[in-house]
């Protein structure tokens, strides 16, 4: 373990090199700047992982993660003083240590630091880290790392839904021949494009060790002092690893052996996309790993095995049960399907769908498994956001958040056996769809 | 261009609003009026702001267009937002025996006086 740290600490000098070439070339590749602030904190150079968290932050102020990783940072150089912990090459972080606090932060940022660290403050190198292994297709490393996030914060939202992406790209791999529609181009790319582009692509273990030790040293931060564990996976990485992408591109420069064709970094995304190639096929008892996060109508079925399925064959890391996302109580699902379909026999309405804990239980117009996924992570996007802003201006519990678009609206509502959610199209009757929502609402609170 | 009278003239005209603002998409308020103490604009600003995006985001996904109006209702309020070109909003703050019709047309009205503006 001691030398596998040695070897990610030996890296992040490395890294800071050419991720700075990168966030030049790149400037809103904001995944790069996360990787970049993680190897500037763990360098000790404070100043400058300040620096990186404010560049995220000026691209997406309401990177709560990163707030909360300033603030942590600010914290650190306040209390540590110039006796900061100083890394060869450190001296900036010295000189910005002795200065005046740094400059403004964002508003939201500018608060006195909590007493103790968030679990969010070590969650931005980690989702970093974690979005990168997903990028490369690296889906059970992926898992692993969101998981690990999770241990931290279980109540971590974008966790649980980057998660359920990562399940749903494996999902997608055993069965190429239909893509699911969020995926780019290349990952239904022939076979022959695949196997073309995955030898391009090789990179060198050193990546894949850094990307790992990232992720370890950042969900885990007692990991040095454990010592073992960690080493074996780094011991089973081959002499080189076929990765579908380039780590933040400008590797040739390091990679090791006869020159290879890297392509640039994906753009920054908010959630992980695959961008190239797929990984060879994956395991049957890795297949059996997956678990269908929702229950779309279409999937009942198979959404019924997974679970019995997943608990036998799974490895120790990935053991731990898929996030649940909240107690909520049993439903009757055909009643609820009944409560539905009067909602949705509404004139105008198009779909109406309600998200229990872990299930989407949706009539109306049919909804793919992808289609379901996202609006799943959408309707509890939306209800969350919802409910925190009213918490926080002390205007009681969020009832109803109605969003009027150009062809239609959506409606979601708290319910009491999880969110219900319609979307009804163009030129329908506003005041009655309401009346509509109430008697679901009511006859939800029923059956439940 | 005097934001403020356009927003005070629109709470006067309907009943059981309490405060209206105009809003940046970044959350930051560009001019506001309150008819009730405890309603602060610059705080829902930023919450607001940040529904607004979501609510975009979900208009997408949904394949409702383009989002042009968002509205909110809690325990004690109900607020609606209407977007202004592309990075603006204005909110209007009501309470729940207000007028919501009355509400909606009139931030119509006042959207259009302010769209000429910015």
């Amino acid at each position: 373990m001691a030398g596998r740290l040695h070897a990610a600490m030996k890296q992040h000098d490395k890294a800071v090199e050419m991720l700075k070439k990168v966030v030049v070339r790149e400037p809103n590749n904001l995944s790069a700047h996360a990787l970049l602030s993680q190897s500037y904190l763990e360098l000790g150079r404070l100043q400058e992982a300040i620096g990186e968290f404010q560049r995220i932050l000026a691209m997406n102020p309401e990177d709560q993660s990163a707030q909360q990783s300033l603030r942590s940072a600010l914290d650190k150089m306040r209390k540590e003083g110039p006796s900061a912990k100083q890394a060869p090459g450190a001296a900036r972080a010295s000189a910005a240590a002795a200065a005046p606090p740094v400059a403004p932060a964002p508003t939201a940022v500018a608060e006195p630091p909590k007493a103790a660290a968030s679990p969010v403050s070590t969650a931005v190198p980690a989702f970093a880290a974690a979005d990168e292994l997903a990028m490369r297709g690296m889906y059970d490393e992926a898992v692993e790392a969101y998981q690990r996030i999770l241990d931290v914060d279980p109540d971590n939202f974008m966790a649980r839904s980057k998660l359920r992406e990562v399940y749903r790209m494996r999902d997608a791999i055993e069965a190429p021949s239909a893509p699911a529609a969020g995926q780019p181009v290349s990952a239904a790319a022939p076979a022959s494009d695949q196997a073309k582009e995955t030898q391009a692509d090789k990179i060198s273990d050193d990546e894949i060790l850094y990307l790992l030790g990232l992720m370890e040293a950042t969900a885990d931060s007692g990991a040095a002092a454990a010592g073992a564990g960690a080493g074996s996976r780094a011991a089973a990485a081959g002499p080189a690893v076929a990765v579908d992408e380039p780590l933040l591109g400008n590797l040739e420069e390091l990679a090791p052996g006869p020159r290879v064709e890297f392509r640039a970094a994906a753009p920054a995304a908010a959630v992980p996309s695959v961008s190239a190639t797929l990984p060879p096929p994956v395991a049957e008892e890795k297949v059996a790993e997956v678990v269908a996060p929702i229950e779309a109508p279409a999937t009942k079925a198979q959404a019924a095995k997974a679970p019995a399925a997943k608990a036998p064959a799974a490895k120790a890391p990935a053991a731990t049960p898929p996030p649940s996302v909240e107690a909520v109580p049993a439903v009757d699902e055909g009643k609820v399907r009944e409560v539905l379909a009067r909602l949705v026999a509404t004139e105008g309405m198009r779909q109406a769908f309600l998200v229990s804990g872990e299930r989407l239980i949706a009539t109306g117009e049919a909804l793919g498994e992808e289609q379901a996924e996202h609006a799943t992570t959408l309707v509890r996007m939306l209800s969350d956001i919802t409910r925190r802003a009213a918490e926080s201006m002390k205007q009681g519990a969020a009832k109803q958040v109605l969003i009027f678009g150009t062809e239609g609206m959506v409606m979601v509502s708290p319910a009491v056996p999880g969110i219900l959610a319609a979307v009804a199209g163009a030129g329908v009757k506003v005041g009655l769809l309401r009346l509509a929502l109430n008697d679901c609402l009511r006859r939800l609170g029923e059956v439940s | 261009m005097d934001f403020k009278a356009v927003l005070r003239d629109t709470i006067g005209s309907v009943d059981g609003a309490v405060g209206a603002g105009l809003i940046g998409l970044d959350g930051i308020v560009i001019d506001q009026v309150s008819g009730k103490a405890d309603f602060d604009m610059a705080i829902a600003g930023a919450e607001y702001a940040t529904i607004v995006k979501s609510a975009r985001k979900a208009s997408e996904e949904f394949g409702i267009g383009t989002t042009n109006e968002v509205m909110i209702s809690t325990e004690k309020t109900t607020m609606l937002m209407m977007t202004v070109g592309k990075d603006y909003f204005v909110a209007l703050a009501m309470n729940l025996d207000g007028n919501l019709g009355r509400g909606r047309l009139e931030l119509k009205k006042a959207i259009s006086k302010i769209e000429k503006e910015l």
